[in-house]
């Protein structure tokens, strides 16, 4: 369960001060898929970072299963994030140096997961999502749909309580955002809580709930 | 509580070795190489300039030493002209077991050359000198100037009219004094020289020898049988003006001075050890090389850390937002520093064999085979294993500092600014 109470960001740059959100409250329940819409300059990629901790909110809270993510310094915050969360970006943003498989694997490490059980949970997702041949090859031997679906690989291994996605398919054609859609649609099967940003209607429109976002506020809240 | 830290410890270890290795094994071969080449050269200025000068300037002592002060040096304190007690003396060194001696007589004279030729109100070629009066045997035994004869052969026992000069006063066998008054010219052995004594007592000896032994102080002398030169001073058989004493055996020098001052022979003699009798422009050329060395060195470190800070900032800015994204993930900024500082742990290491490869397979056999040929002394490559591995410890730990500064600028910079790129 996500608390988000009165979150308010303001951006300041010498003595210009932006309201960026005003006060946006909502509640996301366990399994729930959200997708977060808006205009361009709206405030849902801010809204995002603040959920997901990686910005602070200049007032208001974010209670994620009972744990007041205010209070936690950047260590703790960092430490939560890699128990709790996972990520897809707009670009996949793997480690050029790092195998498809290598690059899912750094947060079980840093976990102090078994490394041979944890290798096995990455080659069974890479075997369902059809790219087990792929495991071996670097960022740049793959293409852009697929790096995506290595980085939503990354983000799931350890099945995380949260997956937040920011503009999942923004850079990939329509057949591999299709691709990609399909594959988080799944997950919310599985019963994973995903919070997405995106400006796309239609893929927007594939979640549990859209949230539409205008001026830093809540304009439209629905269950689809 | 200390159990958890340590758990979380071993963790970031784990992952930033994992990280780095990966690096390591993927990255750009160029940066590799450029990495380790850096570190090489750095690791060999630190060492090869400096090597170099403490061997010169350890030279320098030794050829002291071994051609002149010996270990234990004699020479009459300020108020007399000769070394006092000499039979006390010769007593207490003749008891001590591998233990030599050569009393020397010296005086101040001026030897003259080609002063037959000089006719007609002209001057013969002329310059000063200390006239050294030696017992051959005795002080082949001391010093190794017998073997520094570059031209003719030493002064032998029964020799009363040989004289062997040191190259500084004779031209054509140093780079130094060539055609200058300070010279006699160009004497060759066979030739006769006159030496003019403080009494204008004239005395013609014939050159036998030219001899260089890189020692200032012994090659502006000249050598002759010490008997006649008691004689051609009109002064008592047994006055002597230095003895340098060797010990080969169990007994060190500082034990033979105590011995020859616990009879109070300290009070009439400087007794010195040889650091002591050295010279005071050797020790301080000592401390001017060391002081030159130094500076090479930190200035090789200088360029070797500021490369490495430059390196490492490239090459984390460049990855700006992989470690934005890294962040995100929950990979801790310690652990991703640590990731840098193992990157260059490795390629310092690596630095550092290949270094020490350089070092030992050729550069010192060469310094050994080639010496650096000076006019005071061979300069030799002269690694001890405190200096090696002192300039080692210095190698890694300014590239951790210079490592660990510019990642941990980098990584502790906002986690949403460096995703975004702002």
């Amino acid at each position: 369960m996500i608390e988000i109470k009165k979150i308010v960001k303001n951006f300041i740059n010498g003595d210009v001060v932006t309201n960026v959100l005003k006060g946006v409250s909502f509640t996301v329940p366990k399994g729930q898929f959200v997708s977060i819409m808006g205009p361009s300059g709206a405030g849902k990629s801010t809204l995002l970072y603040q959920i997901s901790l990686l910005d602070k909110p200049t007032s208001g809270s974010i209670i994620i299963d009972e744990t007041d993510t205010s209070l936690l310094g950047e260590a703790e915050a960092t430490r939560f994030r890699l128990k709790n969360f996972g990520f897809v970006f707009q670009d996949s943003a793997l480690i050029p140096e790092f195998t498809a498989l290598e690059n899912t694997l750094l947060p079980s490490l840093m976990l102090g997961d078994n490394y041979i059980e944890a290798k096995k949970d990455a080659i069974k997702i890479f075997t369902s999502l059809g790219m087990l041949h792929q495991i071996d090859h670097l960022p740049s031997q793959l293409s852009g749909g697929e790096q995506q679906r290595v980085s939503v690989i990354r983000a799931i291994v350890r099945k995380p309580k949260i997956l937040f996605a920011d503009e999942p398919t923004a850079s990939l054609d329509t057949e591999r955002s299709q691709d990609l859609m399909s594959v988080l649609l799944r997950l919310h099967q599985e019963g994973q809580t995903i919070i997405m940003v995106t400006h796309e209607e239609e893929f927007a429109k594939m979640a549990q709930r859209l949230i539409f976002v205008r001026d830093g506020q809540i304009v439209k809240d629905t269950i689809l | 509580m200390a159990t958890k830290q340590a758990n979380n410890l071993k963790l970031t270890i784990n992952t930033a070795f994992f990280i780095a290795l990966k690096s390591i094994q993927r990255g750009s071969l160029t940066v590799k190489l450029v990495t380790v080449f850096i570190l090489l050269l750095t690791f060999l200025n630190l060492i090869v300039v400096g090597g170099l000068l403490i061997g010169v300037t350890e030279d320098v002592g030794i050829k002291v030493k071994n051609s002149h002060v010996g270990d234990v040096f004699i020479e009459p304190a300020k108020e007399y002209d000769y070394i006092q007690n000499t039979n006390d003396i010769f007593s207490i060194l003749n008891g001590i077991p591998d233990t030599h001696y050569s009393p020397r007589l010296t005086t101040g004279a001026t030897i003259e050359y080609e002063y037959k030729k000089a006719t007609g109100g002209k001057n013969p070629a002329r310059t000063s000198a200390v006239i050294t009066g030696i017992d051959p045997f005795l002080e082949t035994q001391v010093t190794v100037i017998n073997k520094r004869v570059i031209s003719g052969s030493f002064i032998d026992e029964g020799d009363w009219d040989g004289i062997v000069l040191g190259s500084s006063l004779v031209d054509g066998y140093t780079s130094g004094k060539q055609g200058t008054d300070a010279t006699l010219g160009h004497v060759v052995v066979g030739e006769k020289v006159r030496v003019r004594f403080p009494s204008n007592r004239l005395y013609e000896f014939t050159v036998v020898g030219i001899l260089n032994s890189k020692s200032s102080a012994v090659d502006q002398r000249a050598f002759i049988n010490q008997k006649i030169l008691s004689q051609l001073l009109s002064t008592d058989r047994y006055n002597y003006s230095e003895i340098a004493v060797v010990t080969h055996g169990n007994i060190p020098p500082t034990s033979i001075i105590e011995m020859l001052r616990n009879i109070n022979l300290g009070d009439r003699n400087n007794i010195k050890t040889f650091d002591q009798a050295i010279p005071s422009a050797v020790n301080d050329l000592k401390k001017a090389f060391g002081l030159i060395g130094n500076i090479v060195s930190v200035t090789a470190l200088m360029v070797g850390i500021v490369t490495v800070f430059v390196i490492i900032f490239v090459n984390a800015s460049s990855r700006r937002r992989y470690i934005g994204i890294l962040k995100a993930q929950g990979i801790s900024a310690p652990t991703l520093i640590l990731s840098y500082i193992f990157q260059i742990i490795f390629y310092v290491l690596v630095g550092v064999i290949l270094g020490a490869l350089t070092l030992f397979i050729f550069l010192q056999p060469y310094f050994a085979k080639y010496p650096l040929s000076l006019p005071m002394a061979d300069g030799q490559l002269l690694l001890t294993t405190s200096y090696v591995s002192i300039r080692v410890v210095i190698l890694f730990i300014s590239s951790i500092i210079s490592a660990f500064i510019p990642a941990w600028f980098i990584i502790r910079q906002n986690t949403l600014d460096a995703i975004l790129g702002r």
